[in-house]
C-alpha cells in the first residue's frame, strides 16, 4: 500500500453507505477460488442442520440456551460454557427454536473458522490460504462438529483466532492485535476449560520465542552466529524467559548482562496471556489445598449459600493471583493492560453471571471451571487408552496428516518460526489431550485445525518450490492435474479391487507403486523441485476421494447411527420420528402444547426429550422406577425400558385417561463398536484408561503392537476402516448381526389407542359402550378388550341375578360392571374404597350374589370382601385385613390370604375361599364371622390352594381344590363329602387360577385356564361334556354362570370378553 | 487520480477518503493488468442479496403457513365461488378472482399465494426504481425495512383477496412520482389495479389527490381518459364478479375498507399488532416525518416524493389509529409499507450523521448504555419468566440500571456532535425485535399473532375421518351452522355435506358445537375437536417479554368441537 497527499479542492462530503455501494470489486481467480470454497462451506455447514436427532449433550446445550434467553441459565462447570449459550441464545431469540436453529451457531462459528487463515495469508502465501480454506471447508471432523452443538466449534475458532492475532501482532506490533489475542483468549476460556491446555502450549511457545529472540539479540550484540551457540542460549535461557520478560523494568541489571536491549513482541504477547491466564490458575489450588490436608475434600465448592468464610477464603486466593497479574501488567504498558484485562474480565464475568444476574457465576466461572474439570481428571470419562487420538485422528484427518508428516522436513527442520509454532501447537495440543483424563471424539477439533493449517503452509512450501523452477502457472497446470488424478485412480483402484489374500495385497501395492512412478515421471520434465508440488498434488488426489466420503458418511448419511468414531453415545434417529408422531398427535387433538406426556427419566433418559418437549406444557419427568406409574391425563408415555412391564401392568389397571396401543419399542441411546480396547489387550484385558496394563511406557505394550501389525488383521481392520468408516459389524436395532462392544439402551413409545401411527392420524372411536355382538362362530359375546364402560382389562368371574343381569368383575381395571342378560351395558363401579386411588392395594377375582341381591366382591390382594348393591353403590360393609407375614401365627377370623371367590349357602352366609390359608371361612352378608372350614393338607376337608366355590341346588358346595388338582364336596355344616380329580388343575401359574358352576341340572361345569378349556362334569366326577370354543377358541376361561334359560356365560380373561355357549 | 462527484452520485472512481481540503490516497491507481478484470459494484451486490432476503423471507410463509386471518375467509370465499356458491366472503378482487381461477386448477392453498408471492417479488424491482427519488442507499435501506417488515412478510405471501395490495400500492408510487409522461395505456391499468385492488393503496391515492389538489397539479388531460377507462373497468370487472354475475355497483378496495372495520381478520386487535412488530419501523418514520417537517419549516427545499410519502403515511396512520380496536392487520401493513420508504433514507442520512459524530466520549457511553440496558432486560426476562414483578432488590437494581442507561444516553445527546451516535443504541435495541418479528412470521412460529385464528391442520384431519366414517357406512356428513364459516375451507372437496341445526336420521357423523346437547341417537366419539385456533397477542408487558423469548408461549384458544356418529354406525 502507498500513501501519498495532494492538494486538491474541497470536494463534497460522501457517506459512508454510499462510498461502499460505489466500491468496485474486481473479480480475481484467487477471489473466485474463495468465493467457490465459501460457498461450498456455507453449504456444507447450513445444510440440512436439523435432520441428524440431537445428541443428549446437544439437547442439554441446546436447552440452557434456549432457557437463557428465558432468564433460567446458570453456569454449571459441568456443562461448559457460558459464551456458547450466549451465542446461541441469540440465535434462538432471532430465529426461535428448533432442530435446525438450534446448530446455528456452531454452524456460524464453524464458518468463521473457514474464514481466519485469510488472515494468516501472510505466511500461508496465497495458494497455502487457499488450501487452508479448503482443508478446513472440507474436514471431517472440522464439518461434523460446525453442525454439531458442543463448545468445540467456537474454541477452535477463537484458539485460531488467536494464533492469527499472534502472529499479526508479531508482524506488525498494533495494539489492536494484541486485544483481539486477549478477546479471542477470552472467548475460548468462557467456551470450555480445554483451553488451559491450549494456552499451555501457546504459552510454552511464546517462552521458547522469547528466549530464542532474546538470544538473538545477545549473539547479535556480541557478532555471534553459531547454530550450536544459539540452540545452547536458547534452552539456557527458556526456563527463565517468562520470569525475565515479567519483571522486564526491574532486571536492568541481569538485561544489561545479556545484552537485551528491547522487550521482543513475543514477550509482550507472553505478558498478556500470561497475566490474563494467573487469575483463571486459581481454581488449581483448590485441589492442592486438599491434597494438603489445609482444607476438606470438597469444602470449596461454588454454591448460592457458600459460608463466608469460605468465600473469604477463594476471594483471597484470587487476590493473590489478580495483584501477581496486575503488578506484571502494570509494569508492562499500564493503560494497554489495564484496557485490555479490564475489557477481557468484564466480557469474562458478563457472560458468567448470565448477565449480571448471577453472583455465583463470580465463582463458578473463574475457580469452579478448573476445579471440576481437574477434579475429572481422575475420573477419565469415556475411559479411553492413552492411544485413542493416534486413532481418531488418522482416521479422519488423515489427508492433512499424511501432508504434514510428508513436509515435516520442510517445515520443522528447514521452516520458520510459523510452521515451527504450527508444530508445537499440533503436537503440544496432541500431548495434552492425550494426557487429560477426559478423551472425547469431538477434542479431535483441536488437532484437525492445526493439522490442516500446517499442511496448507506445507502445500505453499511444495508451491513455492515448484514455482521457484520458473514454470509458468499454464503450463504446469495440467501435468498436476493429471497427477492428482493419477493418485486419486491409484488409491481408489487399489482400495476397491475385489479380492483378498496375499496376491491381492501384493497387486493393491503394485497400483499404488505403479502410480507414485507415474506421479514421478510426469514430474520430471519440472525438474527435482517440483517432486514435492507433485506428491502433494499426489497424494490430495488419492486421499480426497475417501475423506470426503468420510466427511459426508458422517455428516450428513448417518450422523445419529454410530458406526464413525466421530458420533459418540448418540441419539438415535427413532427419538425426532417420535416427535414427529408427537407432533402431530397434538395437532389432530387439538390439544396443541397442552397434550400431558410422561416421560421416564430413568438414567438421564429426560434427555434429549427435554429439548424435544421444550414447547409443551405438561410434560412430567418422573423415574419410573422410583415408584408407581402416577396418575394423569398423559396422552403419551416415553418410558424406559426396564420399566416397561410395570407401566403394561399399570396402564391396564387404569381406569381412567387415556387407552394406549402396545408399545413402540426404540433404541434411546447407542455407541460406537469400540473394538479397538479389545484389540490392545496385551493379557490383562481390554485396553483403556483404568484397566488393560497398556501404557506407552510398558514394553508389553509395544510388543502387542509390533506383534499385530505386518499382514495381520491391524492394517487390513484400518484400511477397512480408512475407505469405509463401518466395522462391518451393526448395531442392536437395525439388524440381527452382533458387533463387539456396541450397544444401546433402549426405551418404549406409549400412544393411544385411537392415534394411526402409520398414517399419523385420529381413528375416530366411539365412546359409548359396545354393543353385544357375536363371535367368529355366530356365538352371542359381549365386552371386548378396552377401557370404555362395558369392555374388560382382566375380566375373571362373573354372576346372575335373579332378573338375569350379569355382573362381571374385572382384575386389574377394577372394575365392577353390570349388563343385562343380553350384553347390554348397564352399570359400572370401582370396588376400591378410594376409586382412583392408585395405591390402594386392590385386585378383586370373585363374585356372588347375595339372596337379597347384594353383591359380594372377594378382593383377593386387597385382602378384604367388599359389598354393593344391585345397582353397584357400596354398602358400606368392607371387612377382612391382611394376612400376618408369619406363617407360625394361626390366622385370624379376619385374615384374609387372598379371597379368591365366594358362594352363599341357604341361610345367606357367605363362604369365602381364603386361598392362601388353605381354608373356607364363612361369614354373615354383614361381615360377621361365622366359622372357618379346612385346612393346609391333601387329606380329606383339607385344601391347597381353594379357589372357585359354588353352591349347588341342593346346599352342595363344590370348591376347587386347585394344586391338589381335585374338586371337594362340602355339606352344608363345612363337612367334607367327597371329591373328584381334574386333568389339567395343579398348575401354579399366578393367573392359572380355576372356577366352577353348579349347574341346575347337578353336573359342574368346571374351568381350566391353561387349557383353554370348561368341561362338564357329574356330581361323580365323570366327564359329560367339553367347551373348548370351536371355530373361535377360549382364551383363559374363567367365570362361568348358568343363564335363566340354561347356556353358559364364560369368562376369558385372555381376550377380556364373555361369550355364550350351549352346555353340551 | 481525481474524484468527479456528479450530483449526489457517487462516480466508480472514488477510492478515497475526504479528510478536509485533501484528499488521503489509500491505493495507488490499479495495476493496468486488472483493468480489464470483471468487476461487480457493492451496489449490485447489495441488491442481489436485499432481493434474496426479500424472497427468502416470503417463501417460508408461501408453503408452509396455516390459513389464517382474512386469508382463511378469502379462500373460503373464493372456494365458494369456485363451486358457485354466493357467499359474503368473496370480495370481487382481482386477487380474489384469480385464486378463484387457480383454484379450479389445485385445491390448495398453495397456488393463489404463490400468485401473491410473485406479485410481491416485484416488490424490490420497484423500490430499485424508487433509487433516483430515494438514493441507491435510501432505496436499499427501505428496501432493507420492507424485507424484515413482519405485516409485509405475512400479506406478502398471503391468499387474502389484498394479496396485490403492497405491490399494487407501491407500483402506482413508481408511477406517480415518475418524471416522464406515463403512457395512456399504463394509467388505464395502474387505475384497473387500484380500483380492484383492496384497501392497502389507499392511503396513497388519497394522498397524491390531496396533493394534486393542494398544489393544483393535476394530471395532463391526456390521460383522464385512460384513468376514467381503467376505473370504470375494473368497477364493470368488479361489479360482474369478474364473470361470476352480477353483484351491484362494486369498487372491492371500498368493500374491503369497509370490512376492515368489520370482520375478524386478526385474533388481535391493530393496536397490539403494531405493538409486536412494528414500533422500531414507526418511530424510524416518525423521526424521517420530524425531519422532513423541520427541514420544511426552515425552508429548506423538500423533495415532493418525501411529500407525498409523508402524506402517505398521514393517510395510512390516520387508518391504523381509527382501527386501533379493530381485529385487522391490514391497516399495520398499509402503515409499515410508507413508514419503511420514509424511515430508509432518512436512516442512511442519520447513520452517516453518526459515522461522522464526535465519539471521543460516546465510545464509552452508548456501550455502557447498551450494557446498562442489557443487565435491566436479563432482570426483566426473568420477570417474564415468573410473571411476577421481582422483590425490592431486584426492581432498585433495575430501577439503577435503566437509570444508568438513561443517564449515559442523556449525558451523549447533550453533546452535539456526539448526539447522532446514540443511533448505534437505537440501532441495537431496534434490531432484535425486528428481526424475531421477521423470522417469526416468515418461518411460521407455532403460536404466531399473524396469521390467526387459524384453520389447524385437525381441521382437515376431522374431514378425512368424516369421509372415511360416511363411505364406510353410508350417510351424510353434517355440521351445524354456527361452524359452517370455520368448516367451509378445511372441508372443500368433500362432495354433499349438510349444514342444519338438527341432526338427520341418516346422519353419520355430526360436527357440533361442543356446548350444545349430543344431536338425539348419536354418540360423541373421542378427541377434542376444532376447526378454529386463535393466537392472541400477550395481553400485558411481562407476558409480551416472555412472548418474545419464547414465541411458542402465546395462548393459543379453540372453539371446541364434539363430533358424533350414529349408534348403527
Amino acid at each position: 500500500m502507498t500513501a501519498r497527499s495532494m492538494p486538491v479542492r474541497r470536494a463534497p462530503r460522501v457517506a459512508l453507505l454510499d462510498r461502499l455501494l460505489a466500491a468496485r470489486i474486481a473479480l480475481s481467480w484467487e477471489l473466485a477460488i474463495y468465493v467457490a470454497l465459501f460457498a461450498v462451506a456455507f453449504g456444507l455447514r447450513f445444510w440440512d442442520l436439523g435432520a441428524r436427532a440431537l445428541h443428549h449433550d446437544e439437547s442439554i446445550h441446546a436447552q440452557w440456551s434456549w432457557g437463557l434467553i428465558q432468564g433460567n441459565y446458570r453456569h454449571d462447570p459441568v456443562f461448559h460454557g457460558p459464551l456458547y449459550y450466549h451465542a446461541q441464545g441469540l440465535v434462538f431469540l432471532i430465529f426461535g427454536a428448533s432442530d435446525y436453529t438450534a446448530r446455528l451457531s456452531p454452524a456460524i462459528f464453524g464458518m468463521a473458522l473457514v474464514s481466519l487463515p485469510l488472515l494468516l495469508r501472510r505466511w500461508l502465501g496465497p495458494v497455502g490460504s487457499i488450501a487452508a480454506v479448503a482443508f478446513l471447508t472440507f474436514s471431517p471432523t472440522v464439518v461434523y462438529y460446525s453442525r454439531f452443538l458442543r463448545e468445540d466449534v467456537y474454541m477452535a475458532f477463537f484458539i485460531l483466532a488467536m494464533a492469527a492475532a499472534l502472529w499479526r501482532y508479531m508482524a506488525d506490533g498494533r495494539e489492536r492485535w494484541l486485544f483481539m489475542f486477549a478477546l479471542s483468549f477470552t472467548g475460548s476460556m468462557a467456551t470450555k476449560e480445554a483451553t488451559y491446555l491450549v494456552v499451555a502450549v501457546f504459552l510454552v511457545y511464546l517462552d521458547l520465542l522469547v528466549a530464542a529472540e532474546l538470544t538473538a539479540q545477545s549473539m547479535a550484540a556480541n557478532e555471534q552466529s553459531s547454530r550450536g551457540r544459539r540452540i545452547a542460549g536458547v534452552a539456557s535461557t527458556a526456563p527463565f524467559a517468562w520470569m525475565v520478560v515479567s519483571l522486564w523494568p526491574f532486571a536492568g541489571r541481569v538485561r544489561r548482562s545479556f545484552t537485551w536491549s528491547t522487550l521482543p513482541r513475543s514477550g509482550d504477547l507472553l505478558i498478556v496471556l500470561g497475566t490474563l491466564t494467573l487469575p483463571l490458575l486459581t481454581g488449581i489450588t483448590g485441589p492442592v489445598l486438599e491434597e494438603a490436608w489445609i482444607v476438606e475434600k470438597g469444602r470449596l465448592v461454588c454454591r448460592p449459600d457458600m459460608p463466608r468464610q469460605d468465600a473469604m477464603a477463594i476471594g483471597g486466593l484470587f487476590a493473590i493471583t489478580i495483584s501477581g497479574a496486575a503488578f506484571v501488567g502494570l509494569q508492562w504498558r499500564p493503560r494497554t493492560w489495564a484496557l485490555i484485562a479490564g475489557t477481557c474480565a468484564f466480557i469474562y464475568l458478563t457472560l458468567f453471571t448470565s448477565l449480571w444476574t448471577n453472583a455465583n457465576g463470580l465463582c463458578t466461572g473463574p475457580w469452579g471451571g478448573l476445579n471440576y474439570w481437574w477434579s475429572q481428571h481422575d475420573v477419565v470419562r469415556g475411559d479411553q487408552p492413552w492411544f485413542y487420538y493416534y486413532l481418531l485422528l488418522p482416521a479422519y484427518e488423515f489427508l492433512p496428516l499424511v501432508i504434514c508428516l510428508g513436509g515435516a522436513w520442510w517445515s520443522l527442520w528447514r521452516g520458520n518460526a510459523f510452521s515451527r509454532f504450527l508444530w508445537v501447537w499440533l503436537g503440544g495440543t496432541w500431548l495434552s489431550l492425550s494426557w487429560a483424563g477426559e478423551k472425547m471424539p469431538w477434542l479431535n477439533m483441536h488437532l484437525a485445525v492445526p493439522a490442516c493449517v500446517l499442511a496448507a503452509w506445507t502445500v505453499q512450501r511444495a508451491w513455492t518450490a515448484f514455482a521457484a523452477g520458473g514454470e509458468s502457472t499454464r503450463r504446469a497446470a495440467l501435468p498436476l492435474v493429471s497427477a492428482a488424478v493419477v493418485g486419486a485412480g491409484g488409491v481408489v483402484l487399489a482400495a476397491y479391487l475385489p479380492g483378498s489374500g496375499p496376491l491381492a495385497a501384493l497387486a493393491r501395492v503394485g497400483i499404488v507403486l505403479f502410480a507414485a512412478a507415474v506421479v514421478f515421471w510426469s514430474s520430471q520434465p519440472f525438474g527435482r523441485r517440483a517432486l514435492g508440488a507433485f506428491a502433494v498434488v499426489a497424494v490430495v488426489g488419492g486421499l480426497s476421494f475417501f475423506s470426503l466420503k468420510a466427511m459426508i458418511g458422517a455428516s450428513f448419511e448417518r450422523g445419529d447411527v454410530p458406526k464413525d468414531m466421530l458420533i459418540y453415545t448418540q441419539s438415535a434417529p427413532d427419538i425426532p420420528r417420535l416427535m414427529t408422531q408427537i407432533d402431530a398427535l397434538a395437532e389432530a387433538t387439538g390439544l396443541g402444547y397442552d397434550m400431558p406426556i410422561l416421560v421416564d427419566s430413568m438414567d438421564s433418559f429426560a434427555w434429549p426429550w427435554a429439548w424435544y418437549l421444550r414447547d409443551y406444557r405438561r410434560v412430567g419427568y418422573i423415574d419410573l422406577s422410583q415408584g408407581p406409574i402416577p396418575a394423569g391425563d398423559y396422552r403419551v408415555l416415553l418410558v424406559n425400558q426396564a420399566n416397561v412391564p410395570k407401566t403394561d401392568g399399570a396402564l391396564a389397571e387404569r381406569t381412567m385417561g387415556p387407552e394406549f396401543q402396545k408399545a413402540v419399542p426404540y433404541p434411546h441411546r447407542w455407541w460406537f463398536d469400540e473394538v479397538y480396547k479389545a484389540a490392545m489387550d496385551t493379557g490383562h484385558g481390554s485396553c483403556t484408561a483404568r484397566a488393560g496394563d497398556c501404557g506407552p511406557f510398558k514394553p508389553g505394550t509395544w510388543k502387542h503392537i509390533v506383534s499385530n501389525l505386518g499382514l495381520s488383521e491391524w492394517p487390513r481392520t484400518w484400511l477397512h476402516y480408512i475407505r469405509d468408516h463401518d466395522l462391518g459389524g451393526t448395531i442392536p436395532h437395525e439388524s440381527v448381526r452382533p458387533c463387539g462392544s456396541c450397544g444401546s439402551v433402549n426405551a418404549a413409545a406409549y400412544f393411544p389407542v385411537d392415534w394411526d401411527l402409520n398414517t399419523r392420524s385420529l381413528v375416530l372411536r366411539d365412546v359409548s359402550p359396545p354393543k353385544p355382538t357375536v363371535d367368529a362362530a355366530g356365538r352371542p359375546m359381549f365386552g371386548g378388550f378396552g377401557r370404555l364402560p362395558g369392555q374388560f382389562s382382566a375380566p375373571v368371574d362373573i354372576e346372575r341375578d335373579a332378573q338375569g343381569n350379569l355382573y362381571v368383575i374385572d382384575s386389574t381395571s377394577k372394575r365392577l360392571q353390570k349388563f343385562d342378560a343380553n350384553g347390554n351395558f348397564l352399570a359400572t363401579a370401582d370396588i376400591r374404597v378410594n376409586p382412583g386411588d392408585a395405591n390402594e392395594g386392590a385386585q378383586p377375582w370373585g363374585l356372588a350374589i347375595a339372596p337379597d341381591g347384594t353383591v359380594v366382591v372377594a378382593d383377593t390382594f386387597g385382602w378384604r370382601i367388599r359389598t354393593f348393591t344391585a345397582d353397584l353403590v357400596p354398602t358400606g360393609v368392607t371387612f377382612g385385613k391382611a394376612p400376618n407375614p408369619d406363617p407360625a401365627v394361626k390366622p385370624g377370623d379376619f385374615d384374609l390370604y387372598g379371597p379368591r371367590d365366594v358362594a352363599f349357602d341357604r341361610q345367606g352366609n357367605m363362604w369365602v375361599t381364603d386361598g392362601g390359608h388353605d381354608r373356607i371361612v364363612v361369614y354373615t352378608v354383614k361381615g360377621e364371622f361365622v366359622r372357618a372350614i379346612g385346612g393346609t393338607g391333601t387329606g380329606p376337608g383339607q385344601f391347597d390352594e381353594p379357589v372357585g366355590i359354588t353352591a349347588a341346588a341342593d346346599g352342595t358346595f363344590y370348591v376347587a381344590d386347585m394344586f391338589n388338582g381335585r374338586v371337594v364336596a362340602l355339606n352344608q355344616d363345612g363337612s367334607y363329602r367327597s371329591e373328584f380329580r381334574v386333568e389339567g388343575w395343579g398348575g401354579k401359574g399366578v393367573d392359572d387360577k380355576p372356577y366352577l358352576r353348579a349347574l341346575r341340572d347337578g353336573r359342574i361345569a368346571v374351568g381350566l385356564p391353561s387349557l383353554n378349556t370348561v368341561r362338564i362334569y357329574d356330581s361323580a366326577g365323570a366327564v359329560k361334556g367339553t367347551v373348548s370354543g370351536d371355530g373361535d377358541p377360549l382364551t383363559r376361561p374363567y367365570g362361568i354362570v348358568e343363564t335363566l334359560d340354561g347356556k353358559l356365560w364364560i369368562v376369558e380373561g385372555g381376550i377380556g370378553r364373555v361369550r355364550q355357549f350351549p352346555i353340551p | 487520480m481525481t474524484t468527479e462527484p456528479a450530483g449526489d452520485r457517487v462516480e466508480e472512481r472514488i477510492i478515497g477518503v475526504y479528510v478536509e481540503e485533501r484528499v488521503l490516497v489509500l491505493e495507488s491507481d490499479e495495476p493496468s493488468s486488472k483493468r480489464g478484470a470483471f468487476k461487480i459494484s457493492g451496489a449490485v451486490l447489495a441488491w442481489a442479496v436485499l432481493g434474496a432476503l426479500f424472497l427468502a423471507l416470503r417463501l417460508g410463509p408461501t408453503w408452509q403457513a396455516p390459513v389464517g386471518g382474512a386469508e382463511w375467509l378469502h379462500l373460503s370465499g373464493a372456494w365458494q365461488a369456485r363451486a358457485g356458491e354466493p357467499d359474503g366472503r368473496f370480495v370481487p378482487s382481482l386477487f380474489q378472482a384469480l385464486s378463484t381461477l387457480i383454484l379450479h386448477i389445485s385445491a390448495s392453498e398453495i397456488g393463489p399465494r404463490i400468485a401473491a408471492f410473485i406479485a410481491s417479488a416485484s416488490i424490490p424491482a420497484a423500490v430499485w426504481m424508487l433509487r433516483s427519488k430515494l438514493g441507491e442507499a435510501g432505496a436499499l435501506a427501505s428496501l432493507l425495512l420492507v424485507a424484515l417488515d413482519a405485516p409485509a412478510i405475512a400479506f406478502g405471501a398471503s391468499a387474502s383477496a389484498m394479496g396485490f395490495d403492497l405491490p399494487i400500492a407501491l407500483w402506482l408510487l413508481v408511477l406517480v412520482t415518475r418524471d416522464r409522461p406515463v403512457r395512456p395505456w399504463l394509467v388505464a391499468a395502474a387505475a384497473f389495479a387500484a380500483v380492484t385492488a383492496g384497501p392497502i393503496p389507499l392511503p396513497l391515492i388519497a394522498a397524491w389527490a390531496t396533493l394534486a389538489l393542494a398544489r393544483g397539479a393535476r394530471p395532463p388531460a391526456a390521460q383522464w381518459g385512460p384513468l376514467a377507462i381503467g376505473a370504470a373497468a375494473g368497477v364493470l370487472a368488479a361489479s360482474l364478479r369478474f364473470g361470476l354475475g352480477f353483484d351491484g355497483l362494486r369498487i372491492p378496495a371500498i368493500d374491503l375498507f369497509a370490512a376492515s372495520f368489520e370482520e375478524q381478520w386478526a385474533s388481535s386487535s391493530a393496536f397490539e399488532l403494531t405493538m409486536l412488530y412494528s414500533p422500531p419501523l414507526l418511530v424510524a418514520a416518525f423521526g424521517a416525518a420530524i425531519g422532513i417537517v423541520v427541514s420544511a419549516r426552515k425552508g429548506e427545499h423538500v423533495p415532493p416524493v418525501a411529500v407525498l410519502l409523508l402524506g402517505w403515511f398521514a393517510f395510512a396512520l390516520s387508518w391504523l389509529l381509527s382501527s386501533a380496536g379493530e381485529h385487522t392487520p391490514a391497516p399495520l401493513a398499509a402503515v409499515t409499507l410508507p413508514a419503511a420508504l420514509l424511515a430508509g433514507p432518512a436512516l442512511v442520512r442519520a447513520f452517516g450523521a453518526m459515522w461522522r459524530a464526535e465519539w471521543r466520549l460516546a465510545r464509552y457511553l452508548v456501550p455502557a448504555a447498551a450494557a446498562f440496558l442489557l443487565f435491566a432486560i436479563a432482570i426483566i426476562v426473568h420477570w417474564g419468566q415468573v410473571d411476577a414483578v421481582g422483590g425490592a432488590q431486584d426492581r432498585v437494581m433495575t430501577g439503577l440500571l435503566l437509570g444508568g442507561a438513561g443517564v449515559a444516553a442523556l449525558a451523549v445527546a447533550l453533546e452535539r456532535r456526539a448526539a447522532p451516535a446514540l443511533l448505534a443504541l437505537g440501532l441495537g435495541v431496534s434490531i432484535f425485535p425486528v428481526l424475531a418479528g421477521a423470522f417469526g412470521v416468515a418461518l411460521s412460529a407455532g403460536a404466531e399473532p399473524i396469521p390467526s385464528p387459524v384453520s389447524p391442520p385437525q381441521a382437515r384431519e376431522l374431514r378425512d375421518l368424516a369421509l372415511a366414517r360416511a363411505k364406510a357406512g353410508g350417510g351424510t356428513i353434517v355440521i351445524h351452522p354456527s361452524l359452517e364459516a370455520d368448516a367451509t375451507w378445511p372441508v372443500r372437496e368433500s362432495g354433499e355435506i349438510t349444514v342444519a341445526s338438527r341432526a338427520p336420521a341418516d346422519a353419520a357423523i355430526v360436527v357440533w358445537p361442543a356446548d350444545l346437547p349430543a344431536p338425539e341417537g348419536m354418540v360423541r366419539v373421542s378427541g377434542a375437536w376444532s376447526f378454529a385456533r386463535a393466537h392472541r397477542a400477550p395481553d400485558g408487558f411481562l407476558r409480551y417479554v416472555k412472548w418474545y423469548t419464547h414465541r411458542n408461549a402465546a395462548v393459543s384458544t379453540s372453539v371446541p368441537a364434539a363430533v358424533y356418529v350414529g349408534t348403527g354406525q
